[in-house]
């Protein structure tokens, strides 16, 4: 889960020795987007999180979170193990996202049981651990279940030139995405100069809502552009009804190569 | 581009242009909370809660128990705690509540006298300390090892255990356990190879917490009403168990093994001898082995489990109250699925069974005895408020339970609970008739400190 959610929000591809602006005239928007989605970013990772949950009066709650992922050939693992506060503190979650049209594996280590459990990953449109971001946003999607339009080709984005992209299911799987995201279609905001999505707006399936996805504080890390900071603010008919933060410090890549650490002993076993 | 936008322009917005309306949508939110406070590197992790738990009983129990009308069955205070070390391959964990029930106190000071306790009611409900999972664990390698107190849950099945077995409950309160003394930690060595293969050696096992004399879910207040002043005593078993596991997992399924030599966590009637005082009702766990096997597996949105175990030497009541408990063979099994395909809902169904091999008619059962439960679990404006509905059919038509509860949580340190558990037993011969009045309202409120 959080592999993909690294892979598919955080960072930013390096496409060394080629200048991205030059190579984005000749870039079909289908070409733009996976791009975006297999940038290379790194072959593993760890960091620490504060998911912050922000509801319409402004309290938050706030769930901090140590994330690692490993990318092997054919499947991306993560462990996230929660740390705080109390009900949450002691739960892992990991994920197996396997390369082929095979279902992810996902397992969740609950401390009041005592118990890892098997958990189904078919249906991703439910909330992430309480927060605005559905497991589909922290997984990644299929490209090849998607059209993709070039709305804009002369976006700005703070100031950085940026592609404006719509992506609409293909007829053969909208109702594989709609069931599996509850997205009906977005636009997305890619950067011209490092392919990282840096906003997102999205029409759900619930009526009168619409998500609305940004990435901010960019930062080089070890070589990968890394956001700092990912917001998805859900808008029931054009006024903020939840929000949700992923903030993110002590980014680390290529530090953990070993596989035993994505097992459910180590859910058991806490924190690394 | 996003970071300023003028006034006019959002009023515009959302006036005129859905389009431009959005981009207010993606400014940076400003928090109060900051990564600064974050370090999760720490050594030392902890974490403690108050609890306060007040239960009311809205019938008089059927039972001859303390509480003999409507009233509140429990106000309990739990402080508990929990502080963590690790470095490097060790961990050390110590953790527990301190326990405190106010009714017989307050029953003594004439501030609540609905009804009057018996004395060992009293000594069960004054301040006690419920160890949790206290240990110290290493790891190297191939190879982990954990002893100490530690919770052994090997089966998920919630209508009848079927594989676990190694788990000691507390059944002072049926189906009102909190979620984290569903299973209580029991003195036991770990030693798992290879991410695997278990050994567990559990030592000096005591019998599941049970309700005391004169408590609404006393067990042997039947055998009370036959034998006034009855006596129990309760004997344990002081041979060390022996459990072997081995786990498995493919692409979409997971699967274990399990082999146990284990004490029962349950009772059963030894003897009634005369004693000095009068009767007395000897009771004791059994010893049993236990070969199971169960499954896991996952397609789309559902999960399908289930859980086979043949069990030998389990102790089955007699026909006759009085007589002493008999061997048994037993076919276990469990088959259930859980359901997530609905936004934040969660459907979970299981139906469940015992065979009993060798069965007669002077066991107190049937020869099938089938039992099925199914929860309903809904979590909605971002896991604030979670609904909960769950109802299981006791094991051979025993009875039932049915339980909702609403949770919410009004932030990161404080929630509160409301449950309703009603009981339910038709025939007099039913396992939950003698208890089908203990119906229950209760209420949990939880501070994080």
């Amino acid at each position: 889960m959080i592999r993909r959610y690294l892979h598919a929000l955080l960072t930013l591809s390096l496409i060394t020795g080629m200048s991205a602006t030059a190579v984005a005239q000749e870039l079909s928007a289908r070409e733009i987007a996976v791009k975006s989605d297999t940038r290379y970013t790194g072959d593993s990772s760890r960091a620490d999180a504060q998911l912050i949950l922000i509801d319409r009066k402004g309290r938050e709650r706030v769930r901090d979170i140590r994330l690692y992922s490993l990318d092997q050939p054919e499947v991306e693992k993560s462990i996230s193990f929660f740390v705080s506060p109390n009900d949450v503190a002691g739960t892992t979650y990991m994920n197996y996202d396997y390369d082929d049209e095979k279902d992810d594996d996902s397992w969740l280590y609950l401390p009041a049981l005592k118990q890892v459990r098997r958990v189904a990953a078919g249906d991703k449109s439910g909330s992430f651990m309480g927060s605005d971001f559905t497991y589909s946003d922290i997984n990644g999607v299929n490209t090849d279940w998607y059209n993709y339009t070039m709305l804009d080709e002369n976006a700005e984005v703070d100031g950085a030139a940026a592609w404006k992209i719509e992506s609409t299911p293909k007829p053969e799987f909208k109702d594989k995405v709609e069931s599996e995201t509850g997205y009906l279609k977005s636009h997305m905001w890619i950067r011209k100069d490092n392919f990282v999505q840096v906003q997102g707006q999205i029409w759900t399936q619930r009526k009168g809502r619409m998500k609305y996805y940004s990435a901010q504080q960019l930062e080089l890390i070890d070589g990968i552009w890394t956001p700092l900071r990912l917001q998805m603010i859900t808008v029931r008919n054009n006024e903020k009804e939840h929000a949700s933060v992923f903030q993110f410090s002590n980014f680390v890549y290529n530090e953990h190569t070993d596989d035993a650490l994505f097992t459910t002993q180590s859910m058991q076993r806490g924190i690394q | 581009m996003n970071q300023i936008i003028p006034t006019l322009a959002v009023a515009a917005a959302a006036l005129f242009s859905k389009g431009i309306g959005a981009q207010s949508f993606f400014e940076a939110i400003p928090t109060e909370t900051t990564t600064e406070e974050l370090d999760l590197d720490s050594p030392w992790t902890h974490r403690a809660w108050v609890q306060q738990k007040t239960g009311y009983g809205w019938h008089a129990p059927s039972l001859p128990a303390s509480r003999d009308k409507a009233a509140l069955t429990r106000t309990e205070t739990h402080l508990f705690g929990e502080i963590a070390w690790r470095k490097n391959a060790w961990r050390l964990q110590a953790s527990g509540s301190i326990v405190q029930g106010w009714l017989p106190d307050l029953e003594d000071a004439g501030v609540y006298s609905r009804y009057t306790f018996t004395t060992e009611q009293h000594q069960q409900r004054r301040w006690h300390l419920e160890m949790a999972d206290t240990f110290v664990s290493w790891q190297n390698d191939d190879w982990w090892i954990k002893a100490g107190y530690q919770t052994l849950a090997w089966g998920e099945s919630e209508s009848l255990k079927v594989t676990d077995v190694l788990a000691r409950r507390d059944q002072r309160w049926p189906g009102q356990e909190d979620l984290e003394k569903l299973r209580l930690p029991v003195p036991a060595v770990q030693i798992t190879w290879g991410k695997q293969l278990d050994l567990v050696t559990i030592i000096n096992p005591l019998p599941d917490r049970m309700p005391a004399a004169g408590d609404e879910f006393d067990p042997y207040a039947d055998l009370g009403q036959q034998q006034p002043n009855i006596a129990i005593v309760e004997h344990s078993d002081n041979r060390p168990g022996v459990a072997l596991r081995y786990r498995q997992q493919w692409q979409g399924l997971d699967t274990q093994w399990i082999l146990a030599d284990v004490a029962s966590y349950e009772t059963e009637l030894e003897t009634v001898s005369a004693g000095e005082k009068g009767p007395v009702a000897y009771v004791a766990p059994w010893r049993q082995q236990v070969a199971g096997a169960s499954a896991q597996w996952v397609s789309g949105s559902w999960l399908v489990r289930t859980e086979q175990a043949l069990h030998f030497n389990t102790k089955v009541a007699s026909a006759d109250p009085v007589a002493p408990w008999q061997d048994t063979r037993q076919w276990r099994g469990m088959l259930g699925a859980d359901y997530n395909g609905i936004n934040d809902l969660v459907l979970t169904a299981e139906y469940s069974w015992l065979y009993v091999d060798n069965w007669h008619s002077g066991l107190a059962g049937e020869r099938y005895q089938p039992a099925a439960s199914g929860r309903a679990s809904y979590t909605l404006l971002n896991e604030q408020l979670t609904l909960e509905a769950y109802a299981q059919a006791v094991t051979g038509g025993e009875g039932s339970v049915m339980r909702l509860m609403v949770e919410w949580q009004f932030s990161d340190r404080f929630s509160a609970a409301v449950t309703a558990i009603e009981y339910n037993g038709d025939h007099p011969e039913d396992l939950l008739y003698p208890y089908r009045h203990n119906d229950t309202l209760l209420l949990n409120l939880r501070w994080g400190l």
